[in-house]
């Protein structure tokens, strides 16, 4: 699936980003900039996942990964908590904002090089023989993220 | 025994720009990069399937893949309801190839001189590069008892980074252009030195475009249950 037409707008400022957003109706996953290296472009979406607010975060993760892969990495045994989130009805601990802040990093940034949201999403469910064909949504679940961000980088690196 | 593979004719898969450009400052995360990043890695395979495996083996479905993706629970209302309807729609979804393959180019690479590359699935090969205090360590620090086929398959990088700085500035072996190893899926891979004293004179000798028709694609595609 191509990121939205209000996705493409250059990023000029955060304002700018959050008005696309609202013609879009949408939470579109961040568009990066050109960046010279992994390290780079890891850190461009970085930013970009902590400038979303905490509704705008969950909405963009519940879009694009679904709510199963989301509670899965959270741990989280009720996939509906996370509708409950995005709604205000219920509020996640510190812990699971940390991840779902990583999550957003790694899905923009893998966006941003594979050129396709659901491509950039399925990657959380492949085998990567990097992470000895393990499924990166477990490794995250399991609070390994070094080896993830490195599996990541390896990709952007091709 | 002979510890070199003599390699004249490789594939890859490159930029499409510049296929066989590599800089070493822009590396570190790959299977046998340098870990001091002096000297640039150019990855390849004796056929363009396993260059094209190895590329898409990250989009291969983990076999709990679906347990996850289909785990969606009971709508208690609207909202959910609508959350759930997507979530079918994301689980059902046909894993793809992605995209980024389209923007590269295969090509066929013949090296003349041709390249002596460390043959790293020689048992005795194995044996010496183990003797070397900082694969020794590693192996210690993973808990592999040897460096055997499985250390190196392992998705430890330190492991196989340090096994290429042994090779690059070690005295266990003598200078070679590169390395022959295992490839994750099956066949095997090269890893050529290129930078510093490492010279490898590299034309390419075929470009092909990747294209979602393009018959290779779609046999590796179909082997790793992707769509083209």
């Amino acid at each position: 699936m191509a990121p939205c037409a209000a996705a493409r707008k250059p990023l000029s400022s955060t304002r700018g980003f959050r008005e696309a957003l609202c013609e879009a109706q949408m939470i579109a996953t961040p568009v990066l900039e050109r960046t010279e290296t992994a390290d780079e472009l890891l850190r461009a979406a970085h930013r970009q996942a902590y400038l979303l607010s905490e509704t705008d975060l969950i909405g963009y993760l519940k879009r694009v990964l679904g709510r199963p892969l989301i509670a899965h990495v959270t741990e989280t045994a009720d996939a509906n908590n996370v509708s409950r989130w995005a709604s205000g009805r219920a509020r996640p601990d510190r812990a699971v904002w940390e991840r779902l802040r990583t999550l957003a990093t790694l899905h923009i940034a893998l966006t941003a090089i594979v050129g396709s949201e659901s491509s950039g999403a399925q990657w959380f469910t492949g085998a990567n023989p990097n992470l000895g064909f393990k499924m990166p949504a477990d490794e995250l679940r399991a609070g390994n993220v070094a080896p993830v961000f490195a599996a990541a980088r390896d990709l952007a690196q091709r | 025994m002979n510890d070199t593979v003599v390699v004249t004719e490789f594939w890859r898969v490159g930029r499409r720009a510049d296929p066989l450009r590599v800089l070493a400052e822009y590396q570190g995360a790959g299977r046998f990069d340098d870990p001091e990043r002096l000297i640039a890695v150019l990855y390849g395979a004796p056929t363009l399937r396993t260059c094209l495996l190895e590329f898409l083996l990250p989009w291969k479905a983990a076999p709990g893949a679906n347990a996850v993706l289909a785990a969606i629970p009971e709508p208690t209302n609207e909202t959910e309801a609508v959350d759930a309807a997507r979530d079918h729609a994301l689980a059902i979804e046909a894993r793809r190839v992605p995209p980024m393959l389209y923007d590269r180019v295969a090509v066929q690479v013949r090296a003349d001189p041709a390249l002596a590359l460390l043959d790293l699935r020689s048992v005795s090969v194995r044996l010496r590069l183990a003797q070397a205090p900082a694969v020794a360590h590693e192996l210690c620090c993973w808990g592999f008892a040897q460096l055997d086929r499985g250390a190196l398959l392992a998705p430890q990088r330190a492991l196989t980074q340090t096994v290429t700085g042994v090779v690059l500035r070690g005295e266990i072996i003598s200078p070679v252009d590169g390395l022959f190893a295992e490839s994750r899926h099956d066949d095997d891979v090269v890893a050529v030195f290129v930078g510093g004293l490492y010279a490898p004179q590299l034309a390419v000798v075929v470009s092909e475009s990747l294209t979602p028709t393009h018959s290779s694609i779609i046999l590796a595609a179909n082997e790793l249950g992707l769509a083209p």
